[in-house]
């Protein structure tokens, strides 16, 4: 399973990008395909409309989508709604930082964490074979580890951002900073 | 040519001529081969622990910073306006980390380890054997994180020999924490990475505050305990206008040693800055000015004036008007 | 121990302030009259540390120069303790507790003037590690006061506690001018201080003295 991950800033300006694959000896086609990775940003920017709405939604989950509905009819609701019910189920609907499940695009699943600071972190979930033969089987994620990946990435955004040199919204070049979010990428998501 | 870019996901215009984070010509670096057999590297910044380790500073050496600060800033500016803004600006930097930081400490659950509040110390008076020690490990850190803290300090103490400066005045020196792991061996180290790393200790992530009342509540609480070491004196909300709050301190510690209300009230915009980089920064754009207000015996007590830009009320409104 | 004037002086010899504390002294002397005093004080300071005589320098060794702490000297007569139980924190600044120090002090003031008595007035002396000198001028004339006033005590012994609560005493000025006069931006060194919080903080303890 490959995954594309960005963190994005206020102004959907990407900070940092990394894509996660198994390539264990001749297996060459565990990444993406060559034509998802360039389209890859784009599916993932197209998923922050959907992000920057559940942002400030009071409870980040399907229950809201009835409430939403009664309580209103502007089209930020419809949008809301749409969020609400494409999200995974079994998301704690206490904690508010990880969104889980917000969107897909043709069988591939998008998920997304917001840091207390209003950044995005947003990740495109590959199936494990390439191309259009099994695009329609959605991946299945597992909540539990992507959301100690997405803590895990966040307390390391937030060291990066005690660095005095380091101003926020710029993109984040370091390379210990890149190493370990793969070392986590491996940890968490390509067990 | 560069320029010329069309960003799909922003109409900010001041952002083109910023770096893109995107290699946009040759796409994210993929994972390579042999990635598996490395070990992550390290460095300092990132085999810190978040967690917070109680740091005490001497208000001596902090205001002496702070007076450098201002006589710089003073030196390099042309207006009273301009001198506010700066100073603003400086304070926005620290908010906006402490708004990540703060926020990410407060989750971590209060059994394991200490916590991140220490809600009003009840004893200003340390005693001064166990002040000794502090002020040692004390410096011996800010000299690695922050070169201004170790001269001042020395300057402090050399004026006043016997004399016991430190007080309970905990500062911004704390956001970068020791280095207390720095000193092992590339092995041992590997193995404390997963003992730095606080989401183990994390069950469930503070909820991101939403309402207004709810963040001025985390700023006046824990911002303030952090800063001060105490909370705010009071947080009030405005009668007449709907978007202005009011964050009252009856003794600022950090300006209290200038004189002249005009000036020291124009010193207070460094603790506006952190304010509004806090807020700011989770979401909530808004305007903070500084306000002398003496009531009883307070001759410095200062009003945080919160004045918060209409998307926030009417963002508000929308999301939260029927509750 | 009523103090008239505090003058502080700076280690070029210029006075950098002044305050009149009772009208003894302020209608008779102008400002210029106390620039001259305070350059004055200040060359005799220096002759007197030049011509201390041989004998006394060798000797000096012996000499004890620790001030012992006197406590509260200038400080507002209220129980600390009970302003604590009020959650009211001590308004001092970035020196602790509620005397700003407890223990002894050796004095730095080692070849100069300390004390000069008159029949009009004392002047004490306290001088810091930098140069900078803190003048009190008292109007208690201790040298005149006959000994039934004193009673039992001697008339040195007398003398020797005032310089000692003076010393105490022009101590916590110089801390008070650590506070507010070092630690405002707005403020150039070696220059006149224009400070209206130290200003107001000698006058407190001036007022808590008498």
């Amino acid at each position: 399973m490959p995954q594309y991950f960005a963190i994005i800033g206020h102004k959907g300006n990407p900070i940092y990008e990394a894509e996660f694959s198994i390539q264990q000896g001749n297996q060459k086609n565990l990444g993406f395909s060559q034509e998802l990775k360039e389209m890859n940003p784009f599916i993932l920017h197209a998923s922050l409309d959907i992000i920057d709405d559940l942002q400030w939604q009071a409870v980040p989950s399907n229950s809201q989508y009835t409430n939403d509905n009664s309580s209103g009819s502007g089209s930020n609701f419809s949008i809301s709604s749409t969020g609400g019910f494409l999200r995974s189920k079994n998301v704690n609907n206490t904690d508010n930082c990880y969104l889980g499940k917000v969107d897909h695009f043709y069988g591939l699943a998008i998920t997304a964490y917001i840091s207390y600071g209003g950044m995005k972190f947003v990740m495109i979930h590959g199936t494990s074979t390439s191309g259009g033969s099994n695009s329609t089987n959605t991946v299945v994620i597992d909540d539990n580890a992507c959301r100690s990946f997405y803590q895990e990435i966040h307390e390391l955004y937030i060291k990066t951002l005690m660095n005095p040199f380091y101003k926020t919204g710029d993109p984040i070049s370091s390379p210990v900073f890149d190493s370990r979010v793969r070392s986590l990428a491996r940890k968490y998501l390509n067990k | 040519m560069e320029q010329q870019i069309i960003y799909p996901s922003t109409s900010d215009a001041s952002f083109k001529n910023r770096s893109t984070g995107y290699e946009y010509t040759m796409g994210p670096k993929p994972s390579l081969p042999d990635e598996y057999m490395r070990s992550p590297l390290t460095s300092k910044l990132y085999s810190e622990s978040l967690n917070t380790k109680k740091h005490e500073i001497s208000l001596s050496a902090m205001t002496f910073l702070f007076q450098e600060m201002i006589s710089q800033i003073h030196k390099n500016c042309q207006s009273l306006n301009d001198f506010e803004t700066k100073l603003d600006k400086y304070g926005e930097s620290i908010g906006m980390r402490l708004s990540e930081l703060l926020n990410f400490r407060s989750s971590i659950s209060p059994g394991t380890s200490s916590r991140t509040s220490t809600f009003l110390s009840s004893s200003p008076v340390v005693n001064t054997t166990s002040t000794n020690t502090n002020t040692n490990t004390n410096t011996s850190s800010s000299m690695n994180s922050q070169p201004g803290n170790g001269p001042n300090r020395s300057r402090a103490n050399t004026g006043t020999s016997s004399k016991d400066t430190a007080s309970s005045v905990s500062t911004k020196s704390n956001r970068t924490s020791t280095d207390r792991h720095i000193h092992h061996t590339q092995s041992q180290q590997a193995q404390h990475t997963q003992v730095e790393s606080l989401t183990s200790q994390i069950s469930k992530m503070r909820r991101r505050d939403l309402k207004i009342i709810d963040i001025l509540q985390f700023v006046h609480g824990t911002l303030w305990s952090y800063l001060f070491n105490h909370v705010s004196d009071d947080l009030v909300k405005s009668s007449e206008r709907n978007n202005e709050y009011m964050i009252i301190d009856n003794q600022p510690p950090l300006t209290q040693f200038i004189s002249g209300s005009n000036n020291r009230i124009s010193c207070d915009y460094f603790i506006c800055g952190v304010i509004r980089g806090f807020l700011t920064n989770a979401g909530f754009r808004c305007k903070v000015s500084p306000h002398l207000m003496p009531k009883d015996n307070w001759d410095n007590r200062t009003v945080y004036l919160i004045q918060f830009d209409n998307q926030v009320l009417e963002r508000e409104t929308i999301r939260f008007g029927q509750s | 121990m009523a103090i008239e004037t505090i003058l502080i002086i700076n280690k070029s010899g210029g006075l950098i302030y002044q305050r009149n504390f009772s009208d003894t002294f302020a209608s008779k002397l102008n400002s210029n009259d106390f620039l001259i005093i305070a350059s004055t004080i200040h060359s005799v300071f220096a002759i007197a540390s030049q011509i201390t005589p041989k004998a006394l320098q060798i000797t000096q060794n012996n000499v004890d120069y620790v001030i012992p702490y006197i406590p509260m000297v200038g400080m507002e007569s209220s129980n600390p303790q009970q302003n604590r139980n009020n959650n009211l924190p001590v308004k001092l600044g970035s020196f602790k507790g509620p005397d700003y120090f407890k223990e002894s002090f050796v004095s730095w003031n080692k070849s100069g003037l300390r004390q000069l008595n008159s029949d009009q007035f004392t002047m004490y002396i306290y001088q810091t590690m930098t140069g900078l000198k803190f003048v009190a001028l008292s109007s208690n004339v201790l040298a005149n006061k006959p000994a039934s006033q004193i009673g039992n005590m001697d008339k040195g012994k007398a003398q020797n506690l005032a310089s000692q609560v003076a010393d105490n005493f022009l101590r916590k000025i110089y801390c008070v001018y650590c506070d507010y006069v070092m630690k405002d931006p707005f403020y150039s060194l070696e220059m006149p201080i224009k400070s209206e919080l130290f200003d107001k903080k000698v006058k407190q303890m001036v007022g808590n003295l008498s």
